[in-house]
């Protein structure tokens, strides 16, 4: 079974950091420059999501909007919210929101492989309670 | 005819009232010499009238501007000529007994008496109001720097956004280039450190040229729309999401002679106060031309718009409908106190619901 990271950046350059952190992992990575093409592949039922890893600032559905989407219609998929933003009051939000991690950049690659593997292991626990 | 005794008892009466006046007052004859001096002057010069009277009213001035003054109260008295407008207060410096300056104000006039020609001048003491106009500079000094630190507070967390982006590709390719087991990235991933690092250098240069306090120096010929786009890209970074549509439509423009900081705080604040009244989706829309010797300015948001009950009120300091994190109320005061420095102009017209419009504009730099 293939295991699949959605990175949802508008920045090209940090979509390729974050592939380059987790390419010795066992995730294929996909991307999404926007919140509406990350929508888009969410709802390809090909596609099996085990996590997604969503900025915040981000051109026509901001990550904030995104993050409520994805909780609403997503439930089982783990969010981990990956920013520039050092932001407190953000970062209590989305927590509020039910995200795994709030990280802001630049994360070192130990701590993201850490924060995604154990956000999928939530959503093992995720999809053994239904959706 | 007034009787002798009537005539003693009202000159009594006029010291008695000189003496009563707040503000020094000095009569001098044709020979610059003290005719008359009340209590107030007394009390300022820490002479008594005794030892005044007849002495030479320069006495009173410090010896560097004595001659100066003398030509002048000599030329006042043959003539009743001054360079002074009559009447008319001017700034002078008093000397004290004990040798000890002060500023003062003084302002002189000239009477014919019984063929006598006498100076008579007024003196008010304004160390005073000197000292409270200064701590007024400084405080106000100190106000303008609080809210540039405010909003540097509110730009920080989109600084931060700009920031830490590049120095995220930093350290991945870093990061890359260690673990890598073969080189052939190598090379590119050091080229994405170099620019991602010179990116950083230039935000950082821009932010330093915004928080710098102000320090005197030559004014600039300013380019007005190469500040209106820094503004613009600085008021980009305090963006949350990029659903305010920027709409810039600039002309040319002839250079306006100002410090290119301070234009650009301008239109920082004013940009950013358009981009708050919109509160998520919008069009903010800049215009840059140029009717006869000014520069024009127009910044239109299509936010909420400003209360009539407000209107009046937005360029007083302190004056905010925002909350405690989103500044102090200073932004469209200061922005005010530039304009107004440069010998421009900002209205603000603005509409309920609809928007708001403002309206700057500025001298073009004289050709010399």
């Amino acid at each position: 079974m293939l295991h699949h990271i959605l990175v949802v950046d508008d920045d090209e350059e940090v979509r390729e950091g974050i592939l380059l952190q987790l390419s010795d992992t066992r995730y294929t990575i996909l991307e999404a420059e926007d919140g509406e093409k990350a929508i888009e592949c969410l709802n390809d039922n090909a596609l099996t999501v085990d996590v997604i890893i969503c900025d915040v600032r981000m051109p026509k559905i901001n990550g904030v909007e995104a993050v409520a989407y994805f909780r609403r219609e997503f439930s089982g998929t783990p969010v981990i919210v990956l920013t520039g933003f050092p932001d407190l009051d953000l970062a209590v939000m989305f927590m509020k929101e039910g995200v795994v991690d709030y990280l802001v950049k630049p994360v070192e690659k130990a701590k993201l492989i850490e924060t995604v593997e154990w956000a999928a292991s939530q959503r093992t626990l995720f999809s053994e309670s239904g959706k | 005819m007034k009787s002798i005794s009537g005539l003693s008892a009202s000159r009594a009466l006029l010291a008695a009232i000189l003496d009563q006046v707040g503000e020094a007052i000095i009569s001098v004859g044709d020979d610059q010499r003290i005719t008359m001096f009340n209590k107030r002057a007394e009390k300022l010069f820490g002479y008594s009238a005794e030892e005044a009277v007849g002495m030479p009213i320069g006495e009173l001035i410090p010896t560097r501007f004595r001659d100066d003054h003398g030509r002048h109260v000599g030329r006042f008295l043959a003539s009743g000529e001054t360079s002074r407008r009559m009447g008319a207060r001017v700034e002078i410096v008093g000397l004290r007994r004990d040798h000890s300056e002060f500023p003062a104000e003084a302002a002189i006039s000239r009477i014919e008496f019984e063929g006598r020609i006498i100076a008579t001048v007024i003196i008010q003491d304004v160390t005073e109001r000197r000292q409270q106009m200064e701590a007024l500079r400084e405080s106000e000094a100190r106000l303008v720097q609080a809210e540039k630190v405010a909003t540097i507070g509110t730009m920080a967390s989109g600084i931060g956004h700009e920031i830490n982006n590049p120095l995220y590709t930093i350290l991945t390719r870093a990061e890359a280039i260690r673990d890598e087991k073969e080189t052939s990235q190598s090379r590119r991933h050091a080229q994405e450190i170099i620019k991602n690092s010179k990116h950083i250098a230039a935000i950082i240069k821009d932010l330093a040229g915004y928080i710098r306090p102000g320090v005197a120096h030559d004014l600039e010929a300013v380019d007005v729309n190469d500040q209106l786009r820094e503004a613009v890209s600085m008021a980009g970074h305090s963006l949350l999401g990029d659903q305010i549509a920027i709409k810039k439509n600039f002309g040319p423009v002839a250079r306006i002679l100002a410090r290119p900081e301070e234009i650009r705080q301008v239109f920082f604040n004013v940009i950013r106060n358009g981009i708050q009244a919109i509160e998520g989706k919008g069009i903010l829309e800049i215009d840059s031309w140029q009717e006869g010797d000014r520069v024009l300015v127009r910044i239109r948001d299509s936010g909420s718009g400003i209360p009539k009950d407000h209107q009046g009120k937005v360029f007083d300091p302190f004056f905010t409908t925002k909350g405690p994190d989103q500044g102090q109320g200073l932004g469209l005061f200061i922005v005010k106190q530039i304009v107004e420095k440069y010998e421009g102009t900002i209205s603000l017209e603005s509409q309920e619901g609809v928007g708001t419009v403002c309206c700057l504009r500025l001298p073009v730099a004289q050709k010399s």
